[in-house]
């Protein structure tokens, strides 16, 4: 299984990848939305993993951006943030978000969030 | 390393680049920049800071970034000004969040009320900014999922009945709103997660589909009642598993009391693992919409200008990798034996064997091409932007403008060329010292300058830009310039220069470098320290760099560095001084030119100067100078005029030339002893071993048989 991780951290991108590539999962990363879209332009994913607060384009426009390209409805979208507020969800949801993790994120949970909206 | 130690080490690395970027964006705010790109920039990385420390638990530094980071949410959304208040308390937390980074680092603890002055600036400026509406903006502190303002139905009979152990299960009602596949999420993974938390029955409520025309492909038209036998779960964990369709779609959730649940349903029977998704459903049916042209992606993309790529973002596409110095260092160590040795085969090809090997020849010459282009790119790996040094001094000249209550302005130029990472980190204090200089004693107080026709704020200019095989960084101030008369006398009473010795302009001015000198009687808080401008040139001197003082009264002053391009490798001319082979930096030689037809005079103390093209220049013997036997007749000797530094040139003598080459520079002082007049050793093709010929070094010092004659 492939997993795009999308963050502007490398601290984090290093962590998710460290994780996950445990998990046995395959990791890209991309170090913002517009890299991401790159990647997905080129690439298949059965997941993507996106922080938020990015530059160039952040998380919910990068999200945005991928729904829109009829190719990527039914890809699941996680959305990486320490914001635990309830606008910022429902922004996230709104934009087409399928779920999200709080960081800083507990392995094994990450794994079952995964898990949650893969196929 | 463990591995968290390497994901610590990444986000410290991480966190310094973070710092810098933080430094030159609040430069920019506090000239007046404040587009919405950098506020956004600044909010990021102090986002970026929070997010890596709190995996790590630096609960000191999230703490810090997190009001921080509020602070910075506030401004970014014009909640709050970005007045010059802030700035100042912005930049100073820079300092505070640096503090707490370096402490996580080495592992200590700071005062649990580190920061808290600022702190509590950050909560009161964003309370009086946001008033009663504060809740809507600011992110819940806490890790919990907030599911209480979940439009849920809840039962009210299930909530009083809150005791354990009564209820035989729960009965959970999932009705998914219509919208539910637009964020991807799929009912059947739910159940499915579900199904491996307890042994659960899954009815499916299928009346509310439509008839094909009316059928919407990404609509869901279906609901669903899952029963749990047994209530072992809790209920916590069932809301979690909905957590992510939580808003799009009911749910309720209700515990089953005493009597089982009904009985098997007829109608359908729920088999979740074998259950159709109904995106892929989606998928089959649909897609008319799937070919969206790809138009839609860029009309999306332009809604939101502003947050379209900013200047200081790096260009998306350019990819890279993180690599060990160290590995890097092997390599150039690798390419340089590789030079060494291909240096070597070339200069084993006599006449003979070139005639007698053609093949081989042309063979070697693609191999020293070859060797020169892998050198090249190695040292592109190791090259940086001088920005990463740079970035700090805006900082240094506003704190000294500050404590000198002088004005000055910082211009930077060049920040993109680039430098040996050695070097670059080599440089940082130097410049350090130099700026200071500048600011300390070149830039006058703003009365002086009014005085004498300037305007009230003085400018020192800092530039890098490559010249030839090396780089300059030259750092210019319209100050006073150099008080040569005070600098002089100085010299003399501190028994620096001798008391009858005539200086030129030149010679006074880089006075200043000299070892045990400074100007300032009581050494100021500001350049002094304890160290003088001898250590900035013993440091420049170390990496193989030079500097220049050039000064005009009452105009200012320009001290110019200039510093190799690369620390390992240099271009080189190998001359034979009394048998000896010798190599002479190719970098300073400006030509070369039969002794013969030198033309050469002699001074009243007997001092032998070259005439080129009416300029007089000092020379050297270097066999005389390095006290070696010269039996070769003066005629067939050569002159290699070298430049010294920018100005002053040099003409060493030498009995032949033998050719260029590159070398690879071993330090003398590592292996041996410091020598006067010796930059450093090489081994030559043949193995033996060549001394790399100090020019500045020579200029500067009095030779032994200069000093003999005088």
């Amino acid at each position: 299984m492939r997993i795009l991780t999308v963050d502007d951290s490398r601290t984090m991108l290093s962590m998710l990848q460290h994780t996950l590539s445990g998990a046995g999962f395959e990791v890209i990363q991309a170090e913002d939305g517009q890299q991401g879209l790159d990647k997905l332009k080129t690439e298949s994913f059965d997941v993507v993993i996106t922080d938020i607060n990015m530059p160039v384009m952040d998380g919910i426009e990068f999200i945005k951006n991928v729904r829109s390209s009829g190719k990527y409805q039914s890809l699941p979208i996680l959305i990486l943030t320490t914001e635990s507020s309830r606008e910022k969800r429902d922004q996230g949801r709104a934009a087409g978000g399928t779920g999200w993790i709080v960081k800083p994120f507990d392995p094994e949970k990450l794994i079952s969030v995964i898990n949650r909206v893969v196929h | 390393m463990s591995e968290l130690d390497e994901f610590k080490a990444t986000f410290f690395d991480e966190c310094s680049e973070l710092l810098i970027e933080l430094e030159e964006q609040f430069t920019a705010i506090e000239e007046g920049d404040k587009s919405p790109d950098r506020m956004h920039a600044v909010f990021r990385a102090i986002h970026s800071v929070k997010g890596g420390a709190g995996a790590f638990g630096f609960t000191g530094l999230v703490g810090f970034a997190h009001e921080f980071e509020t602070l910075l949410d506030f401004v970014r959304n014009d909640k709050i000004e970005m007045t010059n208040e802030v700035i100042v308390l912005c930049i100073r937390s820079n300092d505070i969040i640096a503090d707490f980074v370096e402490a996580a680092k080495v592992g200590e603890e700071l005062a649990s009320d580190y920061g808290a002055v600022e702190k509590e600036k950050f909560i009161s400026l964003c309370k009086a900014s946001s008033g009663d509406d504060e809740e809507t903006g600011e992110p819940v502190e806490d890790e919990e999922f907030d599911i209480d303002f979940t439009p849920v139905m809840i039962n009210l009979d299930e909530e009083m009945g809150d005791d354990e152990g009564i209820s035989e299960g729960w009965l959970v009602k999932f009705v998914p709103h219509r919208e539910l596949y637009i964020s991807a999420n799929d009912p059947i993974l739910l159940l499915r997660e579900l199904a491996e938390m307890s042994d659960i029955e899954v009815k499916a409520v299928l009346i509310d589909i439509p008839t094909l025309p009316d059928f919407e492909p990404m609509g869901v038209y279906c609901s669903w009642e899952i029963s749990f036998s047994d209530d072992s779960v809790e209920e916590e964990l069932i809301r979690e598993v909905f957590e992510f369709v939580d808003g799009d779609c009911d749910l309720e959730i209700t515990k089953i009391e005493a009597k089982p649940i009904q009985e098997k349903q007829d109608d359908v029977d729920f088999d979740s693992e074998n259950l159709p998704s109904f995106a892929d459903l989606a998928d089959e049916i649909k897609p008319v919409e799937a070919e969206k042209p790809a138009a839609t992606v860029a009309a999306k993309g332009t809604e939101q200008t502003s947050k379209s790529p900013s200047k200081t973002a790096p260009v998306a596409g350019v990819q890279s990798i993180r690599v060990d110095l160290d590995k890097v260092d092997r390599v150039v160590n690798m390419v340089g034996e590789l030079v060494i040795t291909q240096s070597m085969l070339t200069q084993q090809m006599d006449d003979h064997l070139k005639h007698q090997y053609q093949e081989l020849i042309r063979g070697l010459e693609v191999l020293a091409t070859t060797t020169r282009g892998l050198q090249d790119s190695v040292m592109a790996i190791r090259a940086q932007p001088v920005k990463s040094v740079f970035s700090r001094m805006p900082r240094l000249v506003r704190e000294l403008a500050t404590k000198t209550g002088k004005k000055i302005k910082l211009e930077t130029v060049g920040e993109n060329t680039e430098i040996d990472k050695t070097v670059i980190e080599q440089l940082s204090d130097p410049l350090t010292h130099m700026i200071r200089n500048s600011a300390d004693h070149g830039i006058e107080s703003v009365e002086n300058r009014v005085k004498a026709g300037k305007s009230e704020t003085g400018t020192i200019r800092l530039s890098a830009e490559q010249a030839g095989g090396s780089i300059l960084i030259i750092i210019e101030d319209d100050g006073a310039g150099i008080n040569r008369e005070r600098v002089l006398q100085l010299a003399r009473d501190k028994g620096v220069v001798g008391e009858d010795q005539q200086l030129s302009d030149d010679q006074i001015d880089n006075l200043i470098f000299a070892p045990g000198f400074s100007t300032v009687e009581e050494v100021s808080d500001l350049s002094g320290r304890g160290v003088g401008m001898d250590v900035v040139l013993s440091n420049i001197n170390k990496i193989g760099g030079a500097v220049i003082v050039k000064s005009w009264p009452g105009k200012g002053t320009r001290m110019t560095l200039r510093l190799p391009l690369t620390l390992a490798v240099l271009d080189v001319m190998l001359v034979k001084v009394g048998g000896c082979p010798y190599v002479i930096p190719l970098s300073s030689i400006v030509e070369t030119i039969q002794n013969s037809r030198a033309d050469f005079g002699k001074l009243p103390t007997g001092a032998k100067v070259l005439q080129v093209r009416g300029e007089y220049v000092h020379s050297i013997d270097l066999a005389d100078r390095f006290e070696l036997p010269n039996d070769i007749n003066d005629k067939d000797r050569f002159v290699v005029l070298c430049e010294a530094d920018g100005t002053n040139k040099l003409a060493l003598i030498v009995d032949s030339i033998i050719g260029q080459q590159q070398v690879v520079i071993k330090s003398l002082e590592e292996n041996f002893e410091r020598i006067e007049g010796i930059a450093g050793g090489t081994i030559l093709g043949d193995g033996s071993v060549g001394l790399i010929v100090d020019v500045q070094g020579l200029r500067n010092s009095p030779s032994p048989s200069h000093r003999n004659v005088a």
